[in-house]
Order: C-alpha cells, then structure tokens, then sequence
C-alpha cells in the first residue's frame, strides 16, 4: 500500500526568472575566474593577440607598398620582395592564429570541464529535499546542456571577440597613420553604422530571447504530447493535441523568422556601409588628389589600395555581430542558471570540528519532529531507543511517518525539530560520511545502476573481493540470480530494468550486506512478489540483520515476531512499545493485531 | 515520386516523402529566392569593377564605363552607393525568402509527423523512446531544412558567383588570374574533407555528451542510495570519466575547426599573393592597370566564401538525406489499429463489454500472453480481475480502450467488434470510455485542465463534484492557488497517490459508459480507495466498471471477479464463492490482504485514536 512514498507533495517551484540587466558583466567576470587555473596559457593567449592583431594590420600596408615602389617604379625586384613580405606575414598569421585559437580552445573546454564537475559535486551534496522540489530534468540540463552553452562560447569563437576589439582598434589606428584626411572621410560611415548597429543591437535582445523560449516551450510540448500519447488518444483529445502543438510550432517558425530577417539584414547592412566606406574614400582620394610616389605627406596610390583594402578587412568581424550575440546571449542565460545553482545552500554538511563516528550503546529518536519542505508535519514528536545489538520493529498504519524514520538517521533529511543520538551525540555533529558508514538506510523502493552485477553489489564497499559478493549473494540467496545473469559480469541496465522486482529487491538486499554497516534500517519492501521470492526476501533480510542492530520498518507479522522489541506508531508518535510479550499482555492494538493474525492463521 | 499528383504540391496524408515532395510546396519562394539572390550578385559583384574604374579615375587614366554614362568619379560613387544599397535591401529579401522556405518546410513536416504520430498506437511507442522521437522531430527537422536553407542558398550563390567571377577575372588578364585561381580547387577538396571529418567529429562529441547525460540522470534518480552507501565520491569518478571524454571529444572538434579557420584563411591569402606577384609583373608590363588589381583582390575574396561553403554542402546533404532516411522510417510505420466504420447511434454507449477467446501475442520471440480469455460485463456492472504481475490484466483492459491489435471476433463493446468501432466514436466522451492508468499520467497544466482534459469547458459544479468524489477536497485545499495550481511537468509536484486520484477524477468527468481502471490507485490507501470506488459505484452515473487491483479487498463489491493466470482465465465468481473456491484468488486474498485487514482490525480496536483524515495518501510516510 505503498507504491510512491518517495514522492512528497510539494508546493509548485516558481521557475527561478534571471535577474536582468547590470548581472551581465558580474556574469562574464564569474567565468572568466573558472580561468583561473590555467593562468600562464590565458596570458599566453591574451598575449599572443598582439601580434595577431599586427600580423593581420599589416597586410594591407604591404599591397601598398608593393604597389608604390614596384609597380609604379617598374621596379620587378621590389614586388618579388614585398610579394614575398606577404606570404610571411600571412603563414605566420596563419600559425599563430591556429595555436592561440588552440589554447583558447584548451581553455574553455577545461574550464567548462572543471565547471561540470563542480555542478555535479555540488547536486550530490544538496540535501535530499532539493530534488523533491525540483524536476530532474531541469537538474540535468543544468549539468549538460547549460555548460553547453558556456563552452560554444569557447567553440563558436565569440571569445574571439577581445580579439576582434583589438583588431578593430589596431586597424583604425593603422588607417590614421597612413593618411589622416582619408580617415576622416570615411568616418562619415560611422554613424549610420552605429545607428544601425544600436537597432540591431536592441531588436537582437528580444528576437533572440524569444527563440529560445520558442525552443524550449516547442521541445516541452512535443516531449509531454509523445510520452502522453496513449492518453491523448484514448481520451480521442488528438485534434486538440494537433492544435496545442500547432500554435508551439508555428510560435517556434515565427520567432525563428524574425531571427532571420535581423541576422540578414545586420550582415546586409554592414556590408552595405563598407562598400560605401570605399566610394567615400575614392571620392575624398580623388578630391585630395593622388600624387606621384614618395612624396612625404602626399596620398600616393599604394597608400590609396592599402587603405581600401584595409577597409574590407574591417567590417568582417562586424558583420559577423549577429552570429557571436545569439552565443554570447544563451551563454549568460545558462551562466545566470549555473550560478543559481551553485549558491543553492548546502544544508546537510559536516561541522567545523566533527565528532568522530562510533557506536558503542544506543541509538536515541528524542522528540523527533519532521515535514517535508512545507508540507504538513509527518513526525510528531518520536522517541524511542535502539540498544546496541537490539533489532526494533517499527509498525503503524501507512501514512504515520515510519519510512521517514529510514531516511532521518542517515541524514538523507534533517530533523525539522528535535535529535536523533548515537552514543549520546546528535547526528548533525558527524560527518555525514561517517555517519553513513555507521548506518545502512534500505529504502523500500530498490534502485540499481547501469554497469555490472559486481559494479552492483559492491556498490557501498568497492573494494570487496569476489568471493565476499558471492558468498553474500548465497547468504541473500541471490546466488541462482546472479548465474541467471551472467555472473558478476552479468548486464544491469537502467535502474535494473532487465532484472524482476523481486530480483532488484534480492540483489538490494546482497548490496546493503556487502556494506556491512553496525546499523541497519530496513524498509520492508511490500510490492507484489509471489511466495517463493518473498520467502528469499524475507531470508535475506534475516541475513542482514543477523548480529546487527536493527530498524525495521516492518510489514510482515513474522518479521516482527523476530524483533526483540516493538514500536508502534501512530500519527507521528509512538503510541506503544515492549517486548511482543510485554505488548500482549497490554492488550492494546498488538495485542489486537497478533489475536486477529492468530485467528487467520 | 511515382504519383504525378505529390509532384504537384500535394503531399499524400502519410507516408513516406521524397526530398522533391517536401521542398515542392515551396517552389515559389524557391523561384523568387533565386531572382533575388541574382540581384544580389549582380550588385555585389559590379562593384569590383566599379572602384577598378574609380581608381583608373582617380590615378588620372580613362576610366572605361560599360554603359553610356559620363566617367566621372561622381556617377561613379553614385553607382557604387546604389549597389550597395540595392544589394543590401535584395540580399536581406532572399535571405529571408529562402531562410523562411526552410523553416515553413521543417514546421510543415512536424505538423505532419505529429500527425502521423497520433495514428500510431502504443505498439509502436513502446518499441521506441520519446528521446529518440523527440530527436526525429527536431535535430533530423533541423537538418532537413538546413537543406532548403543553407544548402539551396549557397549552392546557387557560389554557382552564380563562379560563373560570374572566373569569367571576369580571366578578362582582366588570363594568365594572372589563371595562376592566382591555383589554390582554390584545393581549397574545395580540403573544405569538402574537413566538412566530413568536422561532421564526424561533432558526432562523437554529441554521443559523449549523451553519455554524460544518463549518467547525470541516473546519479540523480538513484541519489538517495549513492548517499546511503556514501557512494559520491565514487559516482563523482564516473561522471568524470564521461567528462573527460566529452572534453576529448569537444577538443577534437576544436581542432578540426582551427585546423579548417586558418588553413582556408592562409589559401586565400596565397591566392592573393600569387596575384600581388604575377599582378605586378602584368602592372609593369602594361597588360594591367593597379585599379585591375585591386578587382583581382576583391574578386579572390569573393570566391573564398562559396568554395568553402560549397564544400561543407555535401555534409549538409549527405545529413539531410540521413535524416530524410529516419523520418521517413516514422512515416513508413502504418498503424496497426485504425477505425472501423461504425458510428456510435446514442449520446452514449449502453456499456455492455464482452470479450470471447481472445488471444494476444506480443514480443519478441512472440509469446501467447493473453490465452482464450473470455468475460463479460453488463451495462452497469461492476468486473474485478485478478493475478499476479504478468498475468495479461493489463492487457484486457487495452484489448477494450482499442489501445491493442485485436482479431475480429474477440472483443465486443454494446455488441459491436471494437475491429468495427470508428475509434473516436468507441472512446469519445462523454457516454464514451474512460481509462485510468496506474502512472496516472498528467500534462503539465493545472489541475483544473487536467480534470477537464477529456471534455474541454465545463461547469464548476461538475468539477467539485468530482473532487469530492475522489476525495481530492482536502489535498486541493492545502494548494496554494487550490484547482488552478500547476500540477509541473508529468505531475511531479503532486505526490504519486494525489497524481491517481487526479486521473481518475479526469476520466470521471468525461461521463464514461465503461470505465478501466488498471491498478489506478495503487498509491491511495486501502480505506480511500474502497471509500472512492463505493462512493463511485453510488453516483448516477451508471457506468460499467472494470478493475484490476491488487488490493482484492477492493473487488469485494465486485459484481463478478475474473482470476488470471498466465493469460487463462482460471476462475470466476463472487468475492465468497472465491474465497471459497480454494484457488488462485483464495491464495492471492491469504497472501496480500492479509497484512491489510489485519491493521484494518487493529486500527478499528483501537477506535477513537483513529480520525479518519490521517490515512489519506498522498502524504508522506
């Protein structure tokens, strides 16, 4: 009667809305501190940008010098030098641009390798009630598809953008030393250009947002509609389905075609300025008049080509503006969820000074009191005592908070009020590590990982020996499940689907022995299993609890008849406790329980 | 291909299509696309030769117009101004044109996949995963319209611009041009190899992501026992292993990239230094003027971009026809249950159910699950159907809903062959069939539309009457916007037995003539279950129920109760002859109620402890 208890109802999650606006550079700055470790290839690259930035400036300068004191002198020597110039200047540019974009690339990819790595360490210390709250999916995108994002930075080229500043900055530079009036002229393009670039600039924020939530509401759509397809249909609800992903795909063209005419019309338009920039520089050349060659302060023709020819090259990374603000915009979206993430509070972490893990006398529930999240409360005020070596039964009615009791002594959840004691000291003063090599929790519903049986059973003690995994698999009498299956190499695929219920349950078992842990809290698993398995089980578990103390959330009388005491629960609090005998003798609700048992019997 | 009328621009309601059949509804804007990308290049590639003519201008020499226009510098940055401007305006329109082509054609083909999909029943979705149709439905639709998109686009522009441009070049100066042309074949061979190797690469990248990706999912979902075994350092390890390969993975996709970047930068710089060489030795020579030279330049810039795009348009392709390949094998699927022609004569069913030899063979190899089952059900009746897990329960109740393939012959709703029912007509509410499945799958939306899901509007009266029924008052009430709360993606923020109860609500509210319900509130405790289903039975909405339950204390008001055992129907009868009978049912009620009975005892000895509100699931335990 059981099937869902790990699900708590919760309240719904706001989605975190970003905080816009001024966050941007505080975003940029964060990653650019997950650089850190890599601070002398960082450098190196940064470093390398100059002569990149003059490798590539001085192109132009060498077409025109070829042209002045070659072509115009007839001077065939001076064009073999200067076309000899060229080659150099582009291979070394070439070369040069190839390893600095290495080291960038090693850059980002480390650095997004290290970021997910923290992610995922930082997921598997968030307590426990973190992901009743929040849908493992959006968990997961946060850990793939986010520093995803943050890597094509890195990959798309937009960190390029330093570069292209310099560029952009080395050229302008190069074009005023080579003829100031020439540079004046065409300054005339600058404000159209940034006028234009403003509007895209403005527009760009809004379109590109609005695709991505067009994706993202299209993909969840289309992922809730195939997986409820059966549902659609027998409730004959497909035109309606029809119509909802309809209206999300036909969103998704729309946003996506406004993308389009942006990104179109910014390359267009800068395209546009920059052959006007060249009739501009022709008009103003023409008014100044060209000169012969090597007239000090003249506009000479070589001067003239080298300056038309510079132009070209300044607009390419300006045109490609679109491209590297759609990167860069999904970057920081992701960056602002990652950030989010990872000033989640830690709640359950070991204390400044734990104390060390032991277990000599007892395990003490005083006054326990627990909710999930803000749900209503499920312990009421629990106390009891477990005594070294005793095995206790916890029994009640479903919904009286005794599986809540298997995941508070391992800290999965923290009491909201209330102590557990080992020996006297409060949980919360261990190490949750150590604490958890005390205590063995077995929860009711059996979770098994993709890999091998081995991987498996040796899941909780790693370095256990073959023959220690089988000769607990006999004790569990999972050996034949185990042969079934190919051995320890035996194939577990996901979560244990290709093994039975009561297989996953035996092999859980197996696991939990493995562990060998002092304390043992045991959910009595109570699905569905025919009686042959459930006699395995139930002799499984009487291996593992064999020499151990033990909590039983019990479900079965003759597992309770084992225990040397008995804790009966009710609305969150223990209503009695004894022995079976002392229990009987109370005449109470065990006594009412056993007498109805004996009576079936 | 082969039908004159798809050609045409009417694509067959399913089916497998043809590239031709999906880009033929487009061809107008493909046509137009095309006038403007010539535009385009005619303004594009008339200026070179423009400023060739301003710098002859310029230098002091005669500038030679094509067209009778006086050659003054003035007309001249005239009309480089306007082809700018032209150019800009009639590129940014075929852009569009064709950018807009492609995604008209990939929102067309989801519609249609979509539809396709709806078609197909459960048969087919279990033999997949909604992760493998979701990447049917978006990366292979990317691909196919990266087809119309960028590879129609740039196909046509480098073949206008080859055409154009080698022409011209060999004009101003053959021999020049020819050997400055040397490197771009090259340049085509090398985009072309590094396009395949790049495509590869990315692959690879992509499968390791995803295998990042199930590890996350996993560690995620099984965290409760990587904690209680203390196993995070060890899951940490295993996802840094998969990290590492997504690292390699990224990095080698980087370094195919740097290698293309500059490689193709460096080549068409050779270009252009071979044109400064030999440029000047024609300038010196008097075969060439400066101002043709710098046409050269710009000319071997213009070719740069095509060549390289043209070699990344095989991979296009060569993506696009495999993805053409996976959506076609979804469109190629024919569903294996389709409707019937009969229509349904009343408001509602009568709600009569029979099902006679029925057998049911699935899997691979296939295997008789369901065995000469026979049952019947009257209007308002009320059928419980026991076993144990496998027996083929399930099944039957998919047998009735037309969610399984059946023979004709087999099963009967008010008398009609479900083989004969229209579906739509067999399930629509309300007077319909309603189902319940034991996940009670939800659709992220609230509450309210989750109920109404079956029946669109509805008064609200209704919808209470209905929270009331399956006792969702009090869990309703403790929600924060009550019906309105959003119920999150499958229903996560509601607890598994909430989830039930909601999904049985919604199948209630279509005013069902049959109602199937599989395990449906498995997560609710005994006493709210039998409490819902007595109270369901009370209504006046006389509908006939059929219901599988491992809680057989349940089935006891069951008017007839069905025991299944390996598919065979091995006993029927009431909930005492049952018991009586010795058999399997007699041993599933010692085995499994047993335990529930006894604290039903145990909790009505200790009577007034008990309020009755505490044992609603739902909450956590």
């Amino acid at each position: 009667m059981s099937a869902t208890k790990t699900t708590t109802p919760t309240p719904p999650t706001p989605t975190p809305t970003p905080t816009k606006g001024a966050g941007d550079a505080r975003l940029l700055l964060r990653l650019m501190r997950d650089l850190q470790p890599n601070r002398a290839l960082l450098t190196t690259a940064i470093v390398l940008y100059a002569p990149l930035t003059l490798f590539g400036v001085v192109q132009p300068l060498v077409i025109g010098r070829a042209i002045d004191q070659g072509y115009r002198t007839g001077n065939i020597d001076a064009v073999t030098m200067w076309a000899g110039v060229f080659v150099a200047v582009v291979a070394m540019r070439a070369f040069i641009e190839a390893g600095q974009g290495l080291m960038m690339q090693q850059l980002g990819q480390s650095s997004v390798q290290r970021l997910r790595v923290r992610l995922f360490a930082k997921l598997q210390r968030l307590p426990m009630a973190y992901f009743d709250k929040q849908p493992l999916g959006r968990l997961m995108t946060r850990v793939t598809n986010d520093t995803e994002s943050v890597a094509e930075l890195f990959s798309s080229g937009a960190v390029s953008l330093v570069g292209d500043i310099l560029f952009l900055v080395g050229t302008i530079v190069m074009l005023f030393l080579v003829d100031v009036q020439l540079s004046l002229a065409s300054l005339v393009t600058l404000p159209p250009l940034v006028v234009g670039i403003q509007w895209f600039r403005r527009r760009a924020k809004g379109a590109f947002g609005r695709v991505r939530t067009a994706v993202s509401q299209l993909n969840a759509t289309l992922q809730e509609l195939i997986s409820g397809m059966a549902i659609v249909q027998v409730f004959t609800r497909v035109d309606a389905a029809k119509v909802r992903l309809d209206k999300d795909n036909a969103a998704y063209t729309l946003a996506n075609k406004e993308a389009i005419f942006l990104d179109a019309g910014i390359y267009s338009f800068v395209d546009a300025i920059s052959v006007i920039a060249v009739a501009v520089t022709l008009a103003a050349a023409h008014n100044a008049g060209v000169i012969g060659i090597d007239v000090d302060g003249a506009l000479s023709l070589g001067v003239l080509v080298a300056f038309i020819d510079a132009l070209g090259r300044f607009f390419v990374p300006i045109r490609e503006l679109s491209n590297k603000t759609t990167v860069i915009q999904s970057a920081l979206v992701a960056a602002e969820r990652i950030l989010e993430l990872e000033n989640e509070p830690e709640t359950i972490v070991a204390p400044p000074s734990p104390k060390p893990a032991v277990f000599n006398r007892e395990l003490r529930f005083d006054d326990v009191h627990f909710r999930y999240g803000s749900g209503p409360e499920v312990l009421k005020g629990l106390s009891f005592v477990v005594n070294k070596g005793e095995r206790v039964a916890l029994v009640g009615h479903t919904g009286t908070g005794k599986s809540t009791v298997v995941k508070l002594v391992p800290r999965l959840y923290d009491v909201t009020a209330g102590r557990i004691l080992i020996d006297d000291v409060d949980v919360r003063e261990f190490d949750p590590r150590a604490l958890r090599r005390l205590t063995t929790a077995v929860p009711q519903e059996t979770f098994l990982f993709q890999g091998t049986i081995r991987e498996n059973l040796a899941f909780g003690a790693p370095q256990a020996s073959d023959e220690r995994l089988l000769a607990a698999a006999r004790a569990c009498c999972a050996d034949d499940v185990i042969a079934r299956h190919g051995g320890l190499d035996g194939v577990v695929t996901e979560r244990g689907h290709n093994h039975s219920l009561g297989e996953r349950q035996l092999l859980a078992l197996t696991r939990a022995l493995v562990a060998d842990p002092p304390i043992v809290i045991l959910d009595e698993a109570t699905a569905s299993v025919d009686r042959e398995t459930e006699r395995r089980l139930q002799r499984a578990q009487d291996e593992l609890i064999a020499g151990r103390t033990a909590v039983i959330i019990a479900h079965r009388l003759s597992t309770i008849e084992k225990c040397d005491r008995i804790v009966l629960m009710h609305e969150g609090r223990v209503l009695e406790e004894g022995s079976h005998a002392e229990l009987i003798a109370k005449n109470g609700r065990y006594a009412a329980l056993v007498e109805l048992q004996r009576s079936q019997g | 291909m082969a039908d004159p009328v798809t050609v045409l621009g009417v694509p067959p309601s399913s089916g497998p299509r043809t590239l031709l059949q999906l880009f033929a509804p487009q061809w107008p804007a493909m046509l137009r696309g095309l006038v403007l990308l010539i535009v385009t290049n005619l303004c594009a590639l008339s200026v070179p030769r423009l400023i060739n003519m301003g710098i002859d201008v310029v230098e002091g020499r005669a500038a030679h117009w094509p067209l009778p226009l006086p050659s003054t510098l003035a007309w001249l940055v005239g009309a480089i101004v306007v082809a700018a401007v032209v150019g800009a305006a009639v590129r940014t329109m075929s852009r569009v044109v064709l950018f807009n082509a492609g995604r008209d054609v990939e929102q067309d083909m989801r519609r249609q996949l979509f539809s396709h999909l709806a078609t197909l029943s459960q048969t087919w979705f279990q033999k997949t995963t909604t992760g493998d149709v979701m990447s049917r439905m978006t990366n292979d639709l990317t691909n196919i319209r990266l087809l119309s998109g960028f590879a129609f686009l740039n196909a046509l522009n480098a073949f206008i611009v080859v055409v154009v441009t080698v022409p011209v070049l060999l004009s101003l100066d053959a021999r020049v041009a020819g050997l400055s042309l040397l490197p771009f074949p090259l340049m085509l061979v090398f985009a072309q190899l590094v396009a395949k190797r790049l495509y590869k690469r990315t692959r690879q990248n992509q499968e390791a992501i995803g295998a990042l990706t199930s590890v996350v999912q996993e560690a995620l979902a099984g965290q409760m026992v990587v904690r209680a075994l203390s196993q995070e350092d060890a899951m940490q390890k295993r996802f840094s292993v998969k990290n590492d390969v997504v690292y390699d993975t990224s990095m080698n996709v980087a370094r195919m990239r740097l290698l293309m970047g500059p490689l193709m930068g460096l080549m068409g710089s050779m270009s252009m230094a071979i044109a400064l060489y030999a440029g000047g030795r024609a300038v010196i020579a008097g075969r060439m003027s400066i101002g043709d030279i710098v046409e050269l330049n710009t000319r071997i810039l213009q070719l740069s971009w095509p060549m390289i795009a043209l070699g990344f348009i095989v991979s296009v392709w060569q993506r696009g026809k495999a993805s053409l390949v996976r959506i076609n094998e979804v469109l190629a699927a024919r569903p294996d249950i389709v409707d019937g022609p009969h229509r349904r004569a009343g408001a509602r069913h009568d709600g009569d159910v029979d099902i006679k030899d029925l057998d049911v063979t699935l899997g691979t190899p296939p295997r008789l699950v369901v065995d000469k089952a026979t049952l019947s059900v009257r209007a308002g009746g009320f059928l419980g159907i026991v076993g144990r897990n496998g027996s083929g329960k399930s099944l039957l109740l998919k047998a009735i809903a037309g969610q399984l393939p059946v023979e004709r012959g087999a099963v009967f709703v008010d008398g009609v062959d479900v083989v004969d029912w229209h579906l739509d007509d067999l399930r629509r509410a309300p007077g319909g069939i309603g189902v319940v499945p034991e996940d009670g799958f939800l659709f992220s939306a609230s509450i309210r539309d989750n109920l109404t899901f079956a029946i669109g509007a509805v008064d609200d009266a209704a919808i209470e009457a209905v929270i009331d029924l399956v006792d969702l008052r009090r869990d309703i009430n403790r929600l924060p916007e009550g019906v309105n709360t959003m119920v999150g993606e499958r229903g996560v923020t509601l607890s598994g037995g909430q989830r039930q109860r909601v999904a049985l609500g919604r199948a209630l509210l279509s005013r069902p003539a049959v109602l199937l319900l599989d395990d449906s509130l498995s997560a609710v405790d005994v006493e709210t279950e039998q409490h819902i289903i007595t109270a369901l039975k009370a209504t006046e909405l006389k509908t006939t129920l059929i219901m599988v339950s491992h809680r057989l204390s349940v089935l006891r008001g069951a008017d007839e109760i069905v025991g299944l055992a390996d598919g065979r129907v091995v006993e029927r009868g009431s909930h005492l002859e049952l018991l009586g009978s010795n058999g399997l049912y007699a041993t599933l009620w010692g085995e499994k109620e047993r335990q529930a009975a006894l604290q039903a005892r145990v909790d009505a000895s200790a009577g007034e402890a008990v309020p009755a509100a505490t044992t609603t699931a739902g909450g956590a335990s």
